[in-house]
């Protein structure tokens, strides 16, 4: 099994977002709330699209929410 | 093993869980296709005399009560499941769970074109009537075995395209 590529902020922007909910993300963006859980534990890679699309529910870019490690392994899933 | 069981068909408190529905279909599957055919080829590997030839059709009492479980297994299954987590089984399927589903198949398609070379081009030249029955019923078993199985893992493990 690969592991994920990249870490995630999503957990820190929904806090930061009024405690906004993985359902409620899950509803906004197009997919389950056990759908949110496994990328945000790095069990999940989502595609581009639903990459954008978080992104776009918190008003950053990609980047700011997804970053690559710069040794390429993954140290901590936030 | 017991938790595991209770987290599945959240008979436990826990409002949180992370278990995908999909995941939940897949558990019952599996339970549905393992359970009645595991004793089934059990008794088919230990009982005694040759496999009866194919005009007889003594085989076909144990093997309808294997595949009568299963159906009623898994039928009883998604009730209980669509009862439990109406909400979610009304949901359409995800990118996660066409991603999993998509690999899923892809395993069990090779698992049952392996099989069906086996049982359609071999084993005709050596074998007959429930000689040939049986493995087919087997590699099917185990196709929908390795579907339901991978599945599972990539839920639990994770699935990175």
């Amino acid at each position: 099994m690969t592991e994920a590529a990249f870490t995630n902020s999503i957990r820190t922007l929904r806090f930061l977002n009024g405690e906004m909910t993985q359902a409620e993300l899950g509803q906004r963006i197009g997919v389950t709330r056990q759908t949110i859980a496994a990328i945000e534990a790095g069990k999940y890679s989502p595609s581009l699209e639903a990459a954008f699309r978080i992104a776009e529910v918190f008003g950053k870019r990609v980047d700011e929410v997804f970053q690559r490690p710069a040794n390429g392994a993954v140290a901590q899933r936030s | 093993m017991m938790s595991c069981i209770l987290n599945i068909m959240e008979l436990s408190t826990d409002t949180t869980s992370t278990i995908s529905y999909r995941e939940r279909v897949a558990w019952v599957s599996l339970a549905a296709f393992t359970l009645p055919y595991i004793p089934y080829f059990a008794w088919l590997a230990f009982k005694a005399g040759p496999v009866a030839q194919m005009p007889v059709l003594n085989p076909v009492l144990p093997f309808a009560l294997a595949a009568g479980s299963s159906a009623v297994l898994y039928g009883l299954g998604r009730l209980w499941l669509w009862l439990r987590f109406r909400d979610d089984a009304r949901l359409p399927l995800d990118e996660r769970d066409r991603s999993i589903a998509r690999r899923s198949l892809s395993a069990a398609y090779g698992i049952l074109i392996a099989g069906m070379i086996v049982v359609g081009c071999l084993l005709p030249f050596s074998r007959a009537g429930w000689e040939i029955v049986h493995p087919t019923v087997a590699f099917i078993l185990l196709a929908e075995i390795v579907n339901h199985g991978t599945t599972i893992w990539l839920y639990r493990r994770g699935c990175h395209d």
